[in-house]
């Protein structure tokens, strides 16, 4: 399992539209996606499960891979959280 | 069946009930598998729709298209596909499972304190609505497009159903609820549909296909008509269309009362469409231009460039007339699903209008750009509604400086001294008028509101009426003080509520000095008639003797009776 602790600098948050993108990236790789969120998981690869995360902007949160392709997972989605997400 | 009739105009065609009740499930169900069957052919369906609108909406418009693709996701979204078959398997037939499902996730986000959390309940209703309608197999009525000529009827048709309608086939307008002053009344009276409102038991007398005919003038529903009926009934509408010609030919001829005292008479309207119908009439001008139409027509926000289109189109129809556009009023009784946060207990007094714009700078500030950049094409006034006090309006200001310096940055020009006004319709701003003339280049009455907020009588409530009227002596004070303020300022004032349409209202109106009446086109011919036929001598002496009187039914009794008088001596 790879884990990784990473500031969420989207101005909305984890919202609809930056919710979409993450998403998409976690869909790209065969290991599971997952982020901690205040001591509750949720599965990255469904957007109802990031939506229901209700993550606001500047709140951390912990990414959590696990399979043949975590590092590479890990590393992902962290540059798209990191990256801000175009808002 | 009687209701009250809110725009003029006689019609007889078929009927079309919009159905906006709870959709009604089958209470027979197959077993399991064919109900997964059901479930999963009909989810299908509404995804290949949705990526087909979502890759037509990518060459329009970008933000339209990420929330359709959004849409897309969600109907993947394993979070909520399995729990509804795991529902199915337990006995529930597809419908259902959705339903039950669909709105347990509407609660969770619901009670989301983050707006943009919140506001995703909207997208998953829409998504519940889309894929239950599949599985029943009901199509939603679509008014964009008639075939023929139709009347809509309803419990209630809001904004945003008229603002998506074929205003070419639909000649007429019903409904059970409703005041005479509710929006849609004001909006058939802008498209010169005729209309009735607040008739009881109208959904249970009427189906969708019959014939009917209305009166609009009277409030009276005519149904099941003999031949004898229907003949005459036909022949007083084209009378009617007879009347409306004849005045129609008044259009090129000026507005000036008897004593050769030029008048500003305008149009207000809900669209670009409906400019035409101003200048038909003999407009001279835009009183009003109801910015809304962009945002309650669609469910997604107009982006700039669609805005600067729309306020174009209209600012070069007119040429060198003059065009105040109204900035967006959305509240009270005007929806817009995408920009509202939690329901309120008294929309009218929450956050509406301006209130919502300085919530949502970047909406007001979207707006205000396409604006700017319209405003080379004609001749352009601002107007911001709902203020309350300076520091509204002062803050509205800086907006636009704001708004002017990202445009400098884009090297895109604008007219630097574009007028600036406010709708007065809060009665402590009639009190203050003179601080507030001091700061604005003019102002426009807004009387539906300023009467409802005066009276604390709400203008779409049935029950009360007869309480929210203007000829109440504190609103026609409030109207007296806000017209002195702007002449003692030097600004000009004007009015573009339903009272500068009401004939009876003209008299007065025209002695207390109004500059410029605005109104549904449809009402321009019979006031330019009536202006012709009154003295501006004689009106201010009927205004001072107005003023004097204590209620609502003396002043009525009033104006009746010297109406009569001045207008059966030409």
């Amino acid at each position: 399992m790879t884990k990784k602790k990473v500031t969420v600098v989207a101005k909305t948050g984890l919202h609809a539209r930056p919710a979409n993108m993450l998403i998409k990236e976690a869909q790209r790789y065969q290991s599971t996606v997952e982020i901690a969120v205040d001591g509750n998981i949720f599965d990255a690869k469904s957007l109802l499960g990031i939506l229901a995360a209700g993550v606001n902007c500047g709140m951390e949160i912990e990414i959590l891979c696990n399979g043949p392709d975590e590092a590479a997972a890990c590393e992902g989605i962290t540059k798209l959280i990191e990256s801000g997400m175009n808002e | 069946m009687q209701g009250h009739g809110v725009s003029k105009g006689l019609c007889y065609a078929k009927v079309l009930v919009l159905d906006e009740e709870a959709l009604i499930f089958p209470s027979e169900i197959g077993c399991p598998e064919e109900e997964t069957e059901i479930f999963w052919a009909a989810r299908a369906d509404v995804l290949k729709k949705t990526i087909e609108l979502r890759d037509r909406a990518s060459n329009l418009a970008e933000a339209a298209a990420e929330i359709l693709d959004v849409h897309c996701s969600l109907l993947e979204d394993k979070g909520l596909l399995e729990p509804i078959q795991s529902t199915i398997d337990g006995g529930a037939g597809a419908a259902a499972a959705v339903e039950q499902v669909m709105n347990g996730l509407i609660r969770q986000f619901e009670g989301m304190e983050n707006t943009y959390f919140s506001q995703r309940a909207l997208d998953i209703k829409d998504i519940k609505e889309n894929l239950i309608r599949r599985i029943l197999k009901i199509e939603k009525e679509d008014i964009s497009c008639l075939p023929e000529p139709t009347i809509i009827a309803g419990k209630d048709i809001t904004p945003s159903t008229t603002a998506a309608m074929d205003t070419e086939k639909v000649v007429g307008m019903l409904m059970e609820m409703g005041g005479a002053s509710s929006h849609t009344a004001i909006l058939a009276k802008t498209l010169d549909i005729p209309a009735i409102v607040g008739i009881k038991g109208l959904l249970g007398e009427i189906q969708t296909g019959q014939y009917i005919g209305f009166d609009g003038a009277t409030g009276e529903v005519f149904t099941h008509l003999n031949e004898t009926e229907i003949a005459d009934l036909q022949a007083r509408i084209s009378r009617q269309q007879e009347e409306n010609d004849r005045r129609n030919a008044l259009a090129g001829k000026k507005a000036v009362t008897r004593d050769g005292v030029a008048q500003e008479l305008w149009g207000n309207i809900g669209s670009p469409a409906d400019a035409d119908k101003v200048l038909l009439r003999g407009g001279t001008g835009i009183g009003l231009f109801r910015s809304e139409f962009l945002y309650l027509a669609s469910d997604i926000l107009p982006d700039e460039e669609k805005q600067y289109l729309a306020y174009k189109q209209v600012l070069e129809f007119m040429g060198e007339k003059p065009v105040i556009v109204r900035t967006l009023d959305i509240g009270g009784d005007k929806e817009v699903a995408r920009l509202q946060g939690s329901k309120e207990e008294n929309p009218f007094l929450g956050v509406r209008a301006i209130r919502l714009c300085r919530r949502e700078t970047a909406v007001f500030h979207t707006q205000l750009r396409a604006l700017l950049r319209a405003s080379v094409y004609g001749n352009m006034k601002i107007m911001f509604p709902m203020i309350s006090s300076l520091e509204e309006l002062r803050w509205a200001k800086e907006q636009l400086d704001i708004c002017r310096k990202q445009l400098d940055e884009r090297q895109i020009p604008y007219i630097e001294k574009l007028p600036i006004g406010i709708m007065v319709e809060i009665p402590a701003v009639a009190v203050c008028a003179e601080q507030f003339a001091a700061e604005c280049d003019f102002f426009s009455i807004g009387t539906n509101d300023l009467t409802q907020y005066a009276l604390a009588a709400d203008r779409g409530n049935k029950e009360i009426t007869d309480l929210c009227t203007w000829f109440h002596p504190g609103v026609i004070r409030l109207i007296q003080m806000t017209i002195t303020a702007a002449h003692k300022k030097g600004i000009s004032c004007g009015m573009c509520g339903e009272a500068a349409g009401d004939p009876k209202m003209l008299p007065l109106l025209l002695g207390l000095g109004l500059d410029e009446y605005s109104m549904a086109a449809s009402a321009i011919p019979e006031i330019k008639e009536l202006m012709g036929k009154l003295e501006i001598g004689a009106c201010k002496k009927l205004a001072e003797q107005i003023l004097q009187l204590s209620t609502a039914a003396e002043v009525e009794q009033k104006l009746d009776g010297w109406f009569s008088s001045q207008i059966t001596c030409f």
